[in-house]
């Protein structure tokens, strides 16, 4: 930080300054305008999402780093951020409605979510251990509030009181991981533990035990069992609004985090770390596959299946080449794509303006509502790895890079746990499709919506047709972490 | 049916126009590939077509026409055409007819795929876009519980078989170095490492599909879709999707031990137990149905083995099957829809009034059961020929074959007079039009033309090409219904003999069957509903002992696995713990004395009633700590430690206060306290262990080796810890400053709200 002040050398992190900008005006404008402009808060903040997402489009996509280090632009941070932002986009535009209709209309839902993305977005690009912190924290602290936004409600409290705690537990341990790493590396650069870690001899036994704290923080963010205990509370208790965020954006991002550093400063320990991740990936599989099997309530599925479907991605880290990145980071595109429809359909399901969340309230939807239940099926079927919708070629390049690897017993035990995840998703199926019509949804008056869950169906039906553009992005993406 | 439904119109309108356009398309597709039949059949070509799919990953979109294929294709194009034409009759006047004729459109289209697909990745594709499909014409009928549980129970079964094949696929592909069919067929994978597994999960993936032993319970099941989906989908197509891949691999994967047993006693399980099982049934369908797994059964028998006749024999009888049984259901639904029901103890005397129908049904019988000189005694005079020639299991292959087709010929002779003869005329409710009564008639017809013509008709060069296709050894059979006096034609006698019999005593024999103990026909199908309902329990165990909603365990689970993770990673680094108690008698007195200090406030924390009492106890123990800090000379960390536990022990305290009195609070020496304390415990042993092993390792002293040396002559400061605070990072610093004044802003907000507004907002008191 000596010298004199540049912005050119800032311009990397452009994106992220401006919508840090744009979260500080809107809190101040908020609380100004209070909760009777939540709408039009909601609007700015949906304008100031896109105008990143354009600014992050503009930019040079290629390796650059900011004074001191901290920060890192590369291919893969610009896909993962596009990710992140077209996911908080989609959330805020569908929670407009969702909001009014809860009563829980407060201007601060746009501003927290913008600040959660923030993190999300340095914590993709962090290349350090302090910043990988402190960006952590900025998103964490935020969903915590979101949690238990809906905070007159019993649940919704709950659900943030035990996300906070169980979250606090988490970072203490990450900081415990990352102070044992400094000590014993010298650094909290990313490029510079990378460096002494290969100089190393022998890896020693402190920098292990740092390693295994902050996979135990960086875990208990993408919810990987025995790490997720809070998922399924929090994905019911928390306004179905919050859900959604929940499903779509941190996890991708927490994904993406958990990539870099296992790829950037611990690249030299890959033995190491893979035991531990072959632990949560199968447990993850399983759990999410057997636990799921019993949920009535939709929203608590969902939970359990974003478990399993994290538990594929990591076998992507496992296999800790290229191919693997990218399979990892084509399977968290479609899966944000059919998460964002599913999520659509449950905002959707209100009966005499009461959200609804068992699965038995889906009955007869093929009769009440034939469009949406064939585009929920589309994104059923998808998520339970069926030709020729997307899901099945996230799921197949997966299986095909682990088995490329050598990883024979997990492609094996992930093809298993998906029979048995194909379960839930044809049981939802079956529902809307056979069984006796319960009473019929209230009109979907949200537009958003509505075009979230037809792009996500057109998505998931359509990809087979071009998937090359798409498996190139992934694919690409993940070159970058692999050039030093 | 519920009142809501009954208010809703039908979405589409009632029309039998995607029935036509459905005909329309098989025939487009029939002529297509019957003009591909000279170039495959006669000059043996093989035809290939590809479009780019996935470049980057080598993935094309690539259609292989070879003799197999085309048999398959000219099966599903020619049954669909005469199924479509059918079904136009059949759905008029259903409300779902153009969804249900929709999806059927699909389904032929994916199974037309699947058969000529040469890129493993495409064939998969339109091999799970077919179990999508027959999942919802399965389960059309909706209304009936049972139908929902059997569309439910099919699509499990075959998707579950789908995703084996998926991994099969995967392997086969590292395997054969290519996804592509025409290159793995070149290869014989049967010496690979890998063999065995790829093997499994294609017969997995293939048995459920064809549902063979020990899969076969679903097709029955499956049965409750309308008749020309049955007739369609679970006979002439669909069922024999896996038998066409087990034949499309079996140049590169047969000829092991594994795969001639495996198939062989599957196959043979099937063959008989499934007839069997016909003699059971009242409802012809389901007879029909059994019937259908029977030859299902015997296909796979015979891909068993290796020799070309017997590749033959399968693929000829592939061939009769499709053009009765499809005949046959066909009757059954006129049956069903002139009589109003398809039970035969109900249905007697339809010959007066259904003359065409009887006509298909005996014609479609008659070489079902194996009379010459239908196309069906050819089929079965080459099953026994070739079951008596097979090197291993000779008996085995023979006697499935003897008493399955016996069985057969019972149950077609049966069909074929029970319902039609008889004085109990039950006179049809409704007259059939003659699409319905075209299409069983024509099929049954071919059956009869093709016998004696089947030197003429192109029939033989495709099976061979076909049969060409599966082995490199070119099979030289005459299929024709004289071969002279042998064996062969005395089996074949005994077989008819034995069939007329069964037909005579069918009822008394169907009695003692149907009464006898041990229902059999439903122990797979138990094992299915076990196997689900086993699945459930287990989910109900994961979810109430995991995910029980109680923080408590929560971090109970994240502790433990912490300690496992780092017992394990230090264990897998084979780290040992260092000698403990090393230079532990160098410890001065007044050292020991603060160590129980401290432990002893822990004690407290952990015994104490009052809450109160334990925060207090936390302050004393972090204040110990802090005085380690004073002796160790590190005043400074010793400064903010003792500010940090005044301050929590003062706002908790303050917190305390305002929380309801703790009732369940209840410490004693329950099962769930020692096992908190054991956790508790582990983790502290662990990561106390894990320090001491620490302090052995060297620190990495660049950091403050270069405090040490620039503080004085950079900074000009001799404590390098204010240098470090205010001049080298004088801007954390301040940040830092900063931050705490923000927070102390905020805090006073938040006290003045709750000042300002108390009884209007919130309060935590009246929550649930």
């Amino acid at each position: 930080m000596q010298g004199e002040f540049e912005f050119s050398a800032w311009v990397p992190a452009l994106p992220e300054i401006f919508l840090a900008l744009a979260s500080m005006a809107l809190l101040v404008a908020g609380a100004f305008i209070g909760n009777k402009g939540t709408r039009v808060v909601c609007y700015a903040a949906l304008w100031s999402i896109a105008v990143t997402a354009l600014i992050l489009i503009g930019r040079d996509w290629g390796r650059s780093l900011v004074p001191g280090g901290m920060f890192v632009m590369d291919s893969f941070a610009g896909l993962t951020k596009l990710m992140i932002l077209a996911g908080l986009f989609a959330v805020v535009a569908m929670s407009i409605r969702y909001l009014h209709q809860e009563q829980i209309n407060r201007f601060e839902f746009p501003v927290l979510v913008m600040f959660a993305g923030l993190g999300m977005m340095l914590m993709v690009s962090a290349n350090d251990m302090l910043s990988l912190y402190v960006a952590l924290e900025l998103q964490s602290l935020a969903l915590y509030v979101l949690a238990a936004f809906h905070r007159d409600t019993a649940y919704s409290a709950e659900a943030g009181i035990k996300y906070f705690v169980l979250g606090a537990i988490s970072s203490g341990m990450l900081l415990f991981g990352i102070s044992l790493i400094y000590g014993f590396a010298g650094s909290t650069n990313f490029d510079m533990i990378a460096h002494r870690l290969e100089d190393m001899e022998a890896i020693r036994l402190p920098i292990l035990v740092g390693l295994v704290f902050v996979l135990v923080g960086l875990a208990f963010k993408i919810s990987a069992v025995p790490f997720h205990m809070w998922t399924p509370d929090v994905y019911q208790g928390a306004p179905t609004a919050v859900t959604t965020l929940f499903a779509l954006v941190p996890k991708v991002a927490a994904m993406a985090l958990l990539i870099r550093v296992l790829f950037g400063p611990f690249a030299a320990m890959a033995p190491d770390w893979g035991q531990i991740v072959t632990l949560l990936a199968v447990a993850s599989m399983i759990v999410g596959a057997f636990a799921a099997l019993g949920q009535e309530n939709i929203k608590r599925l969902m939970a359990f299946s974003s478990i399993s479907h994290m538990g594929y991605a990591l076998i992507g880290v496992i296999v800790a080449d290229e191919g693997g990145v990218g399979s990892v980071m084509l399977y968290l595109l479609i899966y944000m794509v059919m998460t964002a429809g599913v999520f659509a359909v449950i905002l959707s399901m209100r009966r005499d303006n009461l959200a609804v969340e068992s699965i038995g309230d889906l009955a007869g939807l093929a009769r009440t509502r034939p469009f949406v239940a064939f585009a929920m099926a589309a994104l059923l079927f998808s998520m339970a790895g069926v030709p020729p919708l997307a899901g099945f070629f996230g799921k197949f390049f997966i299986f095909v890079e682990a088995v490329d690897a050598g990883y024979y017993v997990l492609a094996v035990l992930g093809v298993l746990t998906s029979v048995v995840a194909a379960y839930y998703y044809l049981r939802i199926v079956k529902v809307m499709f056979f069984d006796e019509s319960a009473e019929p949804f209230d009109p979907n008056k949200s537009l958003s919506g509505r075009a979230v869950l037809f792009v996500a169906a057109l998505f998931v039906l359509t990809f087979i047709a071009w998937p090359q553009p798409v498996i190139s992005i992934a694919y690409d993406a993940s070159k970058a972490l692999f050039i030093q | 049916m519920n009142l809501t439904r009954l208010r809703l119109p039908a979405h589409l309108p009632v029309s039998p126009l995607a029935a036509w356009v459905g005909a329309a398309i098989s025939f487009f597709f029939l002529v297509l590939l019957l003009g591909f039949l000279p170039a495959v059949a006669r000059d043996g070509e093989v035809i290939r077509l590809a479009i780019e799919w996935i470049p980057a990953l080598g993935i094309d979109l690539s259609f292989r026409i070879d003799g197999l294929s085309l048999l398959f294709g000219l099966v599903i194009s020619f049954v669909g055409l005469l199924i479509f034409v059918y079904s136009s009759a059949y759905f008029r006047g259903d409300p779902e007819a153009t969804r249900i004729l929709i999806v059927l459109v699909a389904f032929m289209l994916a199974m037309l795929g699947l058969v000529l697909a040469d890129h493993l990745i495409a064939l998969f594709v339109f091999w799970e876009l077919t179990t999508i499909t027959s999942f919802i014409l399965i389960g059309t009928r909706h209304e009936d519980a049972l139908a929902r549980r059997n569309a439910l129970q099919a699509i499990l079964v075959t998707a579950g078989g789908g995703l084996c094949l998926m991994a099969a696929i995967i392997l086969l592909g590292e395997a054969a170095g290519s996804y592509q069919l025409s290159e793995i067929i070149t290869r014989d994978l049967t010496d690979h490492p890998h063999y065995s597994a790829i093997l499994t999960l294609v017969l997995l993936g293939c048995l459920t599909k064809s549902a063979l032993f020990p899969f076969h319970f679903w097709l029955p099941n499956a049965m409750a879709a309308p008749t020309p989906i049955s007739a369609y989908l679970h006979s002439a197509t669909m069922v024999k999707a896996g038998l066409y891949l087990l034949a499309r691999l079996h140049p590169s994967l047969a000829g092991t031990d594994l795969w001639f047993w495996s198939l062989a006693v599957t196959g043979g399980i099937t063959a008989v137990w499934s007839s069997i099982q016909a003699l059971k049934q009242r409802d012809l369908k389901l007879m029909l149905a059994y019937t259908t797994v029977m030859a299902l059964g015997t296909i796979a028998l015979f891909l068993a083995a290796d020799s070309g006749k017997a590749l033959m024999a399968a693929l000829v009888f592939l061939l009769v099957h499709a053009l009765y049984k499809a005949a046959l259901f066909m009757v059954v639904g006129n049956l069903d829809k002139a009589a109003g029901s398809r039970d035969w103890s109900v249905l007697k005397g339809l010959r007066r009034f259904m003359p065409w129908t009887f006509a298909a049904a005996v014609l479609a019988a008659l070489s079902m059961a194996g009379v010459p000189p239908f196309f069906g005694f050819i089929g079965k005079e080459i099953l026994i020929a070739a079951s008596l020639a097979v090197p291993a299991g000779t008996f085995w292959f023979t006697g499935a074959v003897v008493v399955s087709a016996a069985l057969m010929a019972g149950v077609a002779f049966f069909l074929m007079t029970s319902p039609f003869f008889g004085d109990r005329a039950t006179p049809p409710k409704k007259r059939l039009s003659a699409a319905m009564v075209v299409p069983p008639l024509l099929l049954a017809a071919l059956g009869l033309i093709a016998g004696p013509f089947a030197s003429f008709l192109p029939i033989t060069p495709l099976l061979q090409s076909a049969a060409l296709s599966l082995s490199r050894e070119a099979p030289t059979i005459e299929l024709t219904l004289w071969h002279g006096f042998g064996p062969v034609l005395y089996i074949s006698i005994g077989i008819l003999l034995a069939g007329a019999a069964l037909a005579r005593f069918f009822v008394p024999v169907h009695r003692v069957l149907y009464h006898s103990p041990g229902k059999l026909s439903l122990t797979a199908d138990r094992v299915y509903d076990g196997i689900l309902h086993g699945l459930l329990s287990l989910a109900e165990v994961l979810t109430l002992v995991l995910q029980n909603g109680r923080q408590r365990f929560y971090v109970m689970t994240i502790f433990s696995t912490l300690v496992g993770l780092i017992g394990l990673t230090a264990l897998n680094r084979s780290f040992l713990p260092p000698a403990l108690l090393g230079g532990i008698e160098g410890i001065p007195l007044y050292q020991w004395i603060l160590c129980a200090f401290i432990a002893l406030s822990v004690l407290l924390i952990v015994f104490s009633h009052s809450r109160m009492l334990a925060i207090c106890a936390l302050g004393t123990a972090g204040t110990g700590i802090a005085l380690f800090f004073v002796i160790f000379s590190a005043p400074d960390v010793a400064m903010t430690q003792f500010m940090t536990e005044i301050l929590v022990v003062i706002i908790l305290t303050l917190v305390t206060l305002r929380l309801p009195v703790f009732h369940n609070y209840a410490p004693g020496f329950g099962a769930g306290r020692i096992r908190d304390a054991a956790i508790a415990i582990a983790s502290g042993v662990c990561v106390s262990a894990l320090m001491l092993s620490m302090v052995h390792e060297p620190v990495d002293l660049s950091v403050s080796d270069y405090y040490g040396a620039n503080s004085y002559t950079e900074a000009k400061g001799r404590n390098i810890v204010n240098v470090i605070l205010v001049d080298f990072r004088a801007m954390d610093t301040l940040g830092e400053i900063v931050v705490v004044a923000i927070a102390g802003l905020a805090c006073h907000a938040l006290i003045k709200l709750r000042r300002y507004s108390r009884g209007q907002r919130f309060d935590a008191r009246n929550l649930p």
